[in-house]
């Protein structure tokens, strides 16, 4: 009865996927989001600007992906409303996790389904959607105020927000003068066992790779992890561990929370810029089937623009992206490494998340 | 297909039904299923080109088999799931033998209180026992510390015996659950005959009442090893930072990428899904000859308590420590860390700055009420629905000679070991393809919250159902009532202590269902589940807690008046 059991059920799983799964083809998108973008590209200056209102007039909807809490993308919204007040006149904001997003866009574009027209984006989510081919080229008038260091070449992606990160420590246990001021400092012996991370810090492994070079930037992890780094999965659970006491000090932390905290009377700060200064970026994209194509381009005009960015900057107190507007953050002599988008393929930051957990998690070396 | 030798028509009203609820049941399952079974031996995602295509490959398999780390991580899963399901089995037992079986005060409140634990956040409830337990910061070691004059922390969560701890009592409500709708549906005359020779109660449970719950000790044993072994939060919450690693962290560490890496995670569950097997295989082999274990027949079934007489004093008290234990200290942490600022919960400090604000933070969430409103339409609908499917799925399985009826059960039994990920993501990629209009709603969340909380709602009404003797149905059959009279007449009224434990078990559940659910609600469909993930990502532990704590309220409220309402329809009041 077993053996006539396990048959049947044999039997149903491939009848089922032949026929049920595959009844439905999958379904190819359609490029009229690329054909608008491309004619808007050809207008310049006040006459693109002047369509793409009139445009997203029409459309009266943007949806916005993003992984943000809603305080803060209803922030950004509420700056570009400032822009353009009215112009469009819906904006949906599903939060959407980092590690789900990629998933969902690609499950959401592979069924014909086109939901989104503008997605928030860390770099190393980029190449992934660029080589599935989900990401619009679009040439943003403002692309020229920004360094190349914070564009995917073509035009697919720019950051908006860079995130500086930095050593983040509990005031009971540590004081000022001892707090680690650079990343070097953390190898140091009298911090044995007394450092956390959360397991996917990627972009801080990244950014150090990046800049200390493949052999010296691994050989520097190796170090932290013999240094007993210890490591908590959620990086609001490693907040949580730090400002109880738990554990004096967080390697790397790029949010805007500890500020938070602190305003909350909890007992943390951080160094805002340990030596040397690591920054990556994460910004918008345009999506390669938004149903509102205009509303997309104008609100990342919008959210490129001097007023924009300085305004995001007092409000938010995020580094801005052009250059000439006040960093709420770092000297402006201090120039943070950015990681390169042309060097990093998908197969890169693979390889670099395997590394990651190797070295880090497991403490295989 | 016949009930001794009683004939049916082939093509019976009874057989239709039972057909068509079969196809429902294939129907919530084989997506996920399917996606799972064949994706591993895919290496391209569903809906990319070539995945329909019939080339298959063994990648993903030696990708997966040939880590060095998996023999390790294989062995501490078993140090990990077989105590912690021990432990679990211990406790829940013989808490639902005091709740059912005696008559110990106070059993009313142990019932609804063991239950209603579950609905807690497993992130906060982790997260209280590293407050309650940390070497650091632990208020227990702390308090034993200075009382002992000791300089090191007597208890460390950071072990494998922390870790059975946590994951021990977290699975405790389960097999209080399934152990008691069980213990509910017994004849206790062949206790009282063991008790009229002199047998202590202890000795009765141990040679009479166990040996005739087999249906149900082997059931709770199965999901609760199941359970232990796919168990991810706590080894990945306190694990980690021991540097423990089991099957499921391995899964992560190997799998969890952008985009998910079906085929490798497939290949992983692969090893579930025959552990699951089985484990069916064994439980059917030994609950085969299902007339000894029925206890509800036609013979003046009425069920009474065991008079433990003075003892039921003990029994009170020990069983009001354990829930202390299991739920008392977690809940009073959780009320605590709703009351004070979360670095502050394990300081004296905390006293002064005790608040209320998080209460009404949280009820002024914009999200809270619509969350709220979206849980209770989910819960009672999958509840219901999921509770009447498994019943006649139960049915199928245990009162018929359908071929192909352990397959059914295999199939309600499956979701409980399909990745949440892949399981939201394949019900997400089916409907984009088949049903788009579905996209966004109520009912695509519906559809997946159904199949995935079959398998223990299956559980309990199997066991229910092994329990009832046929010859109530024979002699209504004879009186020649429809099938459909009879089994709802008859059977369901019967079993209804287990249709009201499953059913109050996927209500309480779908509360805190969040992996799911971040996959498939949109703005406006988002259950409670995502509102208190949001507090979680926001690191506002404390309106977190605050929020699990009223959701706690609304839950027993919602749990006892499914019991008062399920009495109706029973035999036997509480």
């Amino acid at each position: 009865m077993v053996r006539r059991n396990f048959f049947l059920l044999f039997v149903v799983v491939l009848v089922f996927d032949q026929s049920v799964c595959g009844a439905q083809a999958v379904k190819q998108a359609t490029s009229r989001t690329e054909i608008v973008l491309s004619r808007l590209m050809e207008l310049q200056g006040n006459e693109r600007i002047k369509r793409l209102v009139e445009g997203a007039r029409k459309e009266g909807l943007l949806v916005f992906y993003s992984p943000d809490r809603e305080a803060l993308t209803n922030i950004r919204i509420e700056l570009f409303k400032e822009l353009y007040p009215g112009v469009i006149q819906r904006f949906e904001t599903p939060r959407v996790r980092p590690d789900i997003v990629i998933d969902r866009l690609l499950t959401e574009e592979r069924a014909g389904r086109h939901q989104a027209d503008v997605v928030w984006l860390q770099l190393p989510q980029v190449p992934v959607l660029l080589r599935e081919k989900l990401l619009a080229r679009y040439l943003a008038l403002e692309d020229s105020h920004l360094p190349d260091e914070l564009k995917a070449p073509g035009g697919h992606w720019r950051s908006l927000g860079n995130r500086l990160f930095h050593i983040m420590y509990n005031t009971k246990l540590v004081s000022e003068r001892e707090a680690p001021k650079s990343w070097e400092e953390l190898l140091d012996p009298r911090w044995k066992g007394k450092l956390i991370l959360d397991d996917s810090s990627y972009n801080w492994f990244v950014g150090m790779i990046d800049h200390l070079g493949e052999n010296k930037g691994l050989e520097y992890m190796k170090k932290l992890a013999r240094n007993g780094l210890q490591i908590q999965q959620g990086r609001s659970n490693v907040e949580n561990l730090v400002a109880s006491g738990e554990v004096p000090v967080m390697v790397a932390n790029s949010g805007t929370s500890v500020s938070d905290r602190a305003s909350k009377g909890e007992p943390v700060t951080f160094v805002k810029d340990p030596r040397p200064p690591i920054a990556y970026g994460e910004g918008l994209s345009i999506m390669g089937n938004a149903p509102h194509p205009h509303a997309a381009a104008l609100f990342l005009e919008g959210v490129l623009s001097e007023r924009w960015q300085r305004r995001a900057a007092e409000k938010i107190g995020i580094r801005p992206a052009r250059s000439g507007i006040p960093d709420p953050v770092l000297d402006a002599k201090i120039k943070p490494h950015f990681v390169n988008p042309a060097k990093w393929t998908p197969e890169r930051y693979e390889w670099a998340q395997r590394e990651y957990k190797r070295i880090l998690v497991r403490k295989d070396f | 297909m016949t009930i001794r030798g009683l004939p049916e028509r082939f093509f019976s009203g009874r057989n239709i039904f039972l057909l068509i609820v079969s196809c429902a049941l294939v129907y919530l399952v084989m997506v996920p299923l399917g996606v799972l079974v064949f994706g591993s031996f895919k290496t391209v995602p569903p809906g990319a080109p070539g995945y329909f295509s019939l080339e298959l490959t063994l990648e993903n398999y030696r990708r997966a088999f040939g880590s060095t780390y998996l023999p390790r991580a294989t062995f501490n899963t078993a140090v990990f799931a077989v105590p912690s399901s021990a432990l679990a089995f211990v406790v829940g037992t013989y808490l639902a033998w005091v709740t059912e079986r005696t008559n110990t005060p106070l059993r009313s409140l142990v019932y609804v209180l063991a239950i209603t634990r579950v609905v807690l956040p497993g992130v906060l409830v982790t997260f209280s026992w590293i407050i309650l337990l940390s070497p650091e910061i632990g208020i227990i070691n702390r308090v034993l510390m200075g009382l002992l004059g000791i300089s090191q922390a007597p208890f460390n969560i950071y072990t494998m015996p922390g870790l059975i701890w946590v994951e021990g009592i977290e699975l405790a409500p389960l097999a209080f659950l399934l152990m008691a709708s069980g213990f509910r549906s017994m004849d206790p005359s062949l206790e009282e005959a063991a008790a009229v020779t002199g047998s202590g109660p202890l000795k009765v449970l141990r040679r009479v009442t166990l040996p005739m719950m087999r249906p149900a000790l082997l059931s709770t044993l199965v999901l609760l090893l199941i359970r232990g072994v796919e168990s991810f939060e706590t080894p990945a919450l306190i694990g980690l930072r021991g540097n423990i690693f089991v099957y499921t962290t391995e899964i992560w560490l190997n799998s969890a990428r952008a985009p998910t890496d079906y085929g490798l995670a497939g290949a992983y569950s692969m090893v579930l899904v025959v552990i699951t097997a089985l484990l069916i295989a064994v439980y059917l082999r030994l609950t085969s000859h299902g007339e000894k274990f029925m206890t509800i027949t036609g013979k003046g079934y009425r069920p009474r308590l065991l008079d433990l007489g003075k003892w039921r004093y003990v029994t009170a008290a020990s069983s009001l420590l354990i829930l202390f234990l299991i739920f008392g200290f977690p809940m009073l942490t959780i009320v605590w860390m709703s009351l004070v600022p979360t670095h502050l919960a394990s300081t004296v400090e905390a006293f002064s700055r005790i608040t209320f604000d998080a209460y009404r933070d949280a009820l002024l969430f914009p999200l809270t009420v619509q969350g709220l409103k979206n849980s209770m339409i989910l819960g009672v609908s999958s509840a219901t629905g999921v509770t009447l499917l498994t019943a006649v799925i139960a049915y199928i399985v245990v009162k018929t000679r359908i071929p192909g009826r352990g397959v059914l059960d295999f199939l309600a039994f499956v979701p409980y070991i399909i990745p949440g990920i892949i399981f939201g993501l394949s019900i997400l990629w089916f409907y984009l393809n088949v049903m788009p209009a579905l996209y966004g709603t109520l009912t695509i969340l519906l559809a997946a919250y159904v199949g995935k909380y079959l398998p223990v709602a299956m559980r309990i009404n199997v066991a229910s159902l092994a329990q009832v003797h046929t010859d109530l149905e024979e002699a209504a059959a004879v009186c020649q009532t429809s099938w459909t009279k009879r089994f709802v007449r008859i059977t369901l009224p019967l079993i209804r202590p287990g249709l009201v434990a499953a059913w109050i078990w996927v209500f309480v559940h779908s509360f805190r269902e969040i992996p799911t659910a971040m996959i498939l609600a949109y703005p406006g469909t988002e259950p409670v589940g995502i509102v208190m993930f949001k507090y979680w990502e926001d690191s506002t532990y404390q309106r977190l807690a605050a929020f699990g704590v009223m959701l706690f309220g609304v839950l027993v409220v919602t749990s006892l008046v499914a019991m008062r309402v399920g009495q109706r329809f029973g035999i036997r009041d509480l």
